[in-house]
């Protein structure tokens, strides 16, 4: 039977691998330059890996290399789902204020929604044994709802507008959010249970990533990213106005009919 | 609140997420096989005139100066009519939606930022949601045998709606081409 440090070493060399080999993956088939922030995740993360794998540290300086990695990857994942958006919506000019707007908005909304949902993990008693160790997984679980509910909002906005999404976008989007979605379920049950399941936890945190990493592998490819859509008829800026005006005449009449 | 219910309801949190993601997702790759094509909303032509006279009092008074009439008849009578109208402002709103999703296009594709537009599609959508809910709640009185006092400006402006429905899906030949 193998033991948790056994299965924490397979698992290591798999994620290991996977990440190589998804790194060198999206540098060969030009992926890359589409994915600039998701790359450089990977790298420090690859880094980052082998890097404590290889060198000897005090507890208390693994503690502090890991937090002080983990928060660059926050930055990194905002910019990252950032990246994604505004390469989506860059060639939409007739909404570019609106993206910009909602991309902001929901960002603020899901922070503040995260920063909400942290009150079970910072009352009552949880309070008494708060460290810096444990605050930072407090918002480091903050940190990966946030980022859900970003990816949720902005799928959202994105399905409003008859946007024609590449492929390689919408498995992006979803893969991220089962990575993040378990990251924080993960976070949450240790942050609630206490150091003893903390172990079980990181290994269940690495299956996550591992299997997130094999849907990367395999989902996203050269040949689902881009859908170019022509438009074959030139709109009158007049008949845009009588449209908006029929609109509010529906919207208008509804409101007659209701007040009868 | 305990350590298990916190979880719970974190877990059926985290599963509602993502069953919602998986939904946006199944969403977003299905538009992406039909394609964005509006194949010109000519509007059905949708028979109005006896949607005219569904919620008019003047069948109930004739039924009411018949022999042998009951109370039942004109209940039930009223109530398929009510039904018939729900289904009339279900068409409605089809069309609206159809309307909508053209500007929704049509911003979409405009050569130059159109935050007016946006603000304008986002208004109309509220504001029909809200009136359409405010119509079938009234309707649901009606339903029950509550009367407001003059069903005909509301059908009249029924009519007028559909009309301009119709006449802006005439011209509204929106065809993007996939190259």
């Amino acid at each position: 039977m193998p033991t948790l440090a056994n299965l924490e070493q397979i698992l290591f060399w798999f994620s290991t691998a996977i990440t190589a080999l998804l790194t060198i993956r999206f540098v060969l088939n030009g992926l890359a330059s589409r994915y600039p922030w998701f790359v450089v995740f990977l790298v420090l993360a690859l880094t980052r890996s082998l890097f404590v794998r290889f060198v000897k540290l005090e507890p208390n300086t693994y503690a502090q290399l890991f937090m002080a990695t983990e928060a660059v990857f926050w930055v990194l994942f905002v910019l990252i789902l950032l990246e994604l958006y505004r390469m989506v919506l860059a060639g939409f000019k007739g909404i570019q204020a609106a993206s910009q707007w909602m991309t902001y908005a929901a960002l603020a909304i899901s922070m503040v929604v995260a920063t909400v949902s942290l009150y079970p993990e910072v009352s009552g008693h949880n309070a008494a044994k708060m460290d810096l160790l444990r605050t930072f997984y407090i918002a480091e679980r903050g940190v990966f709802s946030g980022l859900v509910l970003l990816i949720l909002l902005m799928s959202l906005f994105l399905l409003w507008f008859p946007i024609r999404l590449p492929k390689n976008v919408v498995f992006h989007s979803l893969i991220f959010a089962v990575y993040f979605l378990a990251k924080a379920f993960a976070i949450l049950v240790r942050n609630l249970t206490g150091h003893q399941i903390a172990r079980p936890m990181s290994l269940s945190i690495m299956v996550a990533g591992l299997v997130c990493l094999g849907l990367w592998l395999v989902l996203i490819r050269p040949a689902w990213e881009t859908e170019q859509v022509v438009l074959g008829h030139r709109w009158d800026p007049d008949e845009e106005q009588r449209l908006v005006g029929q609109l509010r005449d529906i919207n208008t009449a509804l409101a007659r009919i209701a007040r009868e | 609140m305990p350590v298990a219910t916190t979880l719970l309801a974190a877990g059926l949190v985290g599963i509602l997420l993502l069953g919602l993601m998986l939904l946006l997702v199944t969403r977003m790759l299905s538009r992406g096989r039909s394609s964005v094509e509006e194949r010109g909303l000519s509007g059905s032509a949708l028979r109005y005139k006896p949607a005219l006279r569904l919620l008019a009092e003047d069948d109930f008074t004739y039924l009411r100066s018949q022999p042998g009439f009951r109370p039942g008849i004109a209940k039930r009578l009223r109530s398929r009519r009510v039904a018939a109208f729900r289904s009339y402002l279900a068409h409605l709103e089809i069309e609206f939606l159809r309307l909508h999703r053209a500007l929704r296009l049509l911003n979409l594709y405009a050569p130059q930022d159109r935050p007016d537009l946006v603000r304008e599609l986002v208004s109309q959508r509220l504001v029909f949601s809200f009136r359409m809910a405010e119509v079938r709640f009234r309707l649901a009185f009606l339903a029950l045998g509550m009367r407001p006092v003059s069903v005909q400006p509301l059908v009249e402006t029924v009519e007028k709606m559909r009309a301009c429905i119709s006449e802006a899906s005439a011209n509204l030949a929106v065809r993007p081409v996939v190259g």
